[in-house]
């Protein structure tokens, strides 16, 4: 099955408050799909939607083809915009944990990421800086080389290195062809040239669903389109 | 994945305490101790066994671990790492839970002792040590250790419950739920209550304890436990616990 | 975005335009150039994608692109590799430089030369 997640129709609230209104587009495989859009705009709202961590007021998805359960997540990796693994691991117990935990987890793989972070044996995950946990997390999500990559602003916040690290592992994972990406973030730099398709946010709402190719010979560039779409 | 791997993970997240703190807890305990037995040799004692009570309130203490258990998820962020494991929601909350236990467990069985040696000593120190008596003083600790298996599991599941609501909109279930802890405090006020008085020979205290009380309470606490434990899962498969309802 | 020097081509890409056009455009132009040799091994397509920060589709498609003019191919478990035959590069240099001209041409009529003038000027013109 080409199509790998599917939204339909979604609506979320939270005490009274729209959030999402009406929010329909799919993912196909080995697709990099960037959700663009301000902070605030319910982006995480919609990824955790999208994986099954919450349910909608209204809609429908399909993982799969199928609704979202916790047999979902063998397929699917989920790194959230904040959070631990694990606060008390040093790196090498969360990587033996990852071995234990996922059905799939290639070591080389989580090794190559985090080949360059530096991070000391001996400290514990939360000892670490911004950008070591960063590379660890993606490294973690990667490892597991999961049909389906959801990332939440995994780049905000992150020092040049890391943001590369992350950019590079993340290109590394659709390298594959049969991997997909879904990330959200609010800002562009370094990442322009990653998705094929773009997704942009506004007000709750799609604002736009395109080729990325198709939005820089449109509007010139990625930042272009998003400036210009937003003003309105 | 099995429930052992993630009762691993789970251990994990107990943070460890810093040498530092074991110290002074550790220094505190033998402290006491000696200044017992002190004032033991000086005669201002008469009653060692009332120190059961300390472990009494231990039972309690079940509330406490599986609040943490719960609470961390979210204050430490945690949650949404745990929740997009690839497990069905009742084995995290059952690794969940029973690693929540065998920490109470644990803390219990340590107090147990620790009391035990208390009696020991202080008996020792106010002379007139015999087995026999010692023996007949522990006997209140196991009843207590009856009535700790008995509600254990379901002080643990009602802390994990409390911990799971972000939100104060949940009170009224909160205040419901501290209502059930009350009343089977006061059943176990009552089944215990007796043998602190002078009046109890302790040679009676297991053949006196009520098991009919005892059993009926096991049964309706395993069942709440079991009870509050569905319910959890379900929630946590809507995707509405934990998550800011 | 900052250029990036791989394999003797040296990448810009502008992300106003379409990256896979730019992809296949410098790569062209630095085989006519000469700047890089025959024979010679191409990053992976994933090597491209990380270097450059852009989709590996996007380097896919351009790698795919080259191959059907010939100016890249692929051997099966070994990588992609520059041409073996000067022909094709020799047809690139003349499809730029064409190129080159008639945009040369186009600037000079514009400004209003006749042929014979600019024949002219580039007589005395240094050429380098």
């Amino acid at each position: 099955m080409s199509e790998l997640l599917r939204l339909d129709g979604i609506n979320k609230g939270f005490r009274g408050q729209q959030v999402l209104t009406d929010i329909s587009f799919s993912i196909g495989k080995g697709k990099a799909v960037g959700l663009l859009g301000p902070n605030g705009v319910g982006k995480s709202t919609l990824l955790k939607i999208a994986v099954g961590l919450l349910s909608p007021d209204k809609g429908e998805v399909r993982i799969f083809g199928e609704p979202p359960s916790w047999q979902a997540f063998e397929r699917v990796a989920f790194l959230p915009d904040r959070g631990h693994f694990s606060r008390t691991m040093k790196l090498n117990e969360a990587l033996d944990m990852a071995l234990r935990l996922y059905p799939v987890f290639d070591l080389g793989i989580a090794e190559e990421i985090l080949e360059g972070a530096k991070i000391p044996a001996q400290a514990s995950i939360s000892e670490l800086s911004r950008g070591q946990e960063a590379r660890l997390n993606i490294a973690l999500c990667v490892a597991r080389k999961p049909e389906l990559l959801v990332l939440d602003e995994p780049f905000a916040g992150l020092d040049i290195l890391s943001r590369e690290a992350m950019v590079d592992a993340v290109i590394g994972a659709i390298s594959t062809g049969v991997q997909s990406v879904l990330i959200s973030t609010h800002d562009l730099d370094d990442v322009e040239g990653v998705f094929d398709e773009i997704i942009l946010l506004n007000d709750g709402r799609v604002a736009l669903n395109q080729e990325a190719e198709s939005v820089r010979a449109k509007y010139g560039s990625l930042r272009q389109m998003y400036k210009e779409l937003m003003r309105v | 994945m099995t429930v052992r791997t993630l009762m691993d993970f789970e251990r994990k997240g107990w943070a460890k305490r810093t040498c530092w703190n074991k110290w002074i807890k550790g220094g505190t305990l033998i402290l006491w101790l000696g200044l017992s037995v002190l004032f033991a040799y000086e005669g201002w004692f008469k009653e060692p066994r009332i120190a059961w009570l300390a472990l009494f309130g231990m039972i309690y203490s079940g509330v406490g671990f599986g609040a943490r258990a719960t609470v961390r998820e979210w204050k430490e962020e945690k949650l949404y790492w745990w929740l997009s494991l690839p497990a069905p929601r009742e084995k995290l909350l059952l690794a969940k839970a029973l690693v929540a236990l065998e920490r109470w467990a644990s803390l219990f069985a340590g107090v147990f002792v620790y009391i035990a040696l208390y009696i020991f000593l202080v008996d020792l120190a106010m002379g007139g040590w015999s087995w026999h008596q010692f023996l007949l003083q522990l006997q209140i600790g196991f009843a207590e250790v009856l009535l700790a298996i008995a509600l254990g599991p379901f002080l643990v599941m009602v802390g994990m419950l409390l911990g799971s609501f972000k939100k104060s909109s949940s009170k009224l279930i909160v205040g419901l739920l501290w209502g059930l802890v009350i009343t089977a405090l006061n059943l176990q006020v009552n089944l215990v209550g007796l043998q602190f008085s002078d009046k109890t020979d302790p040679a009676n205290i297991i053949a006196n304890l009520n098991y009919v009380i005892l059993l009926a309470e096991g049964i309706v606490s395993y069942g709440l436990g079991f009870l509050i434990f569905k319910f959890i899962s379900h929630r946590l498969k809507q995707g509405k616990l934990l998550t800011g309802d | 975005m900052e250029s990036i020097q791989v394999a003797g081509i040296t990448f810009k890409l502008d992300p106003t335009k379409p990256f896979y056009e730019q992809i296949v455009e410098q790569v062209r132009g630095a085989l006519a150039r000469g700047e890089v040799a025959l024979e010679v091994r191409m990053p992976s397509v994933r090597e491209l994608a990380q270097l450059l920060k852009v989709n590996p589709n996007t380097v896919m498609r351009a790698y795919q692109d080259l191959e059907r003019s010939g100016l890249l191919v692929t051997y099966r478990g070994q990588g992609t590799f520059t041409t073996t035959k000067q022909e094709f590069i020799d047809n690139i240099r003349q499809e730029l430089a064409d190129k080159a001209i008639r945009e040369f041409s186009k600037a000079m009529s514009q400004l209003g030369f006749t042929h014979e003038q600019v024949l002219a000027l580039m007589e005395e013109a240094d050429y380098q």
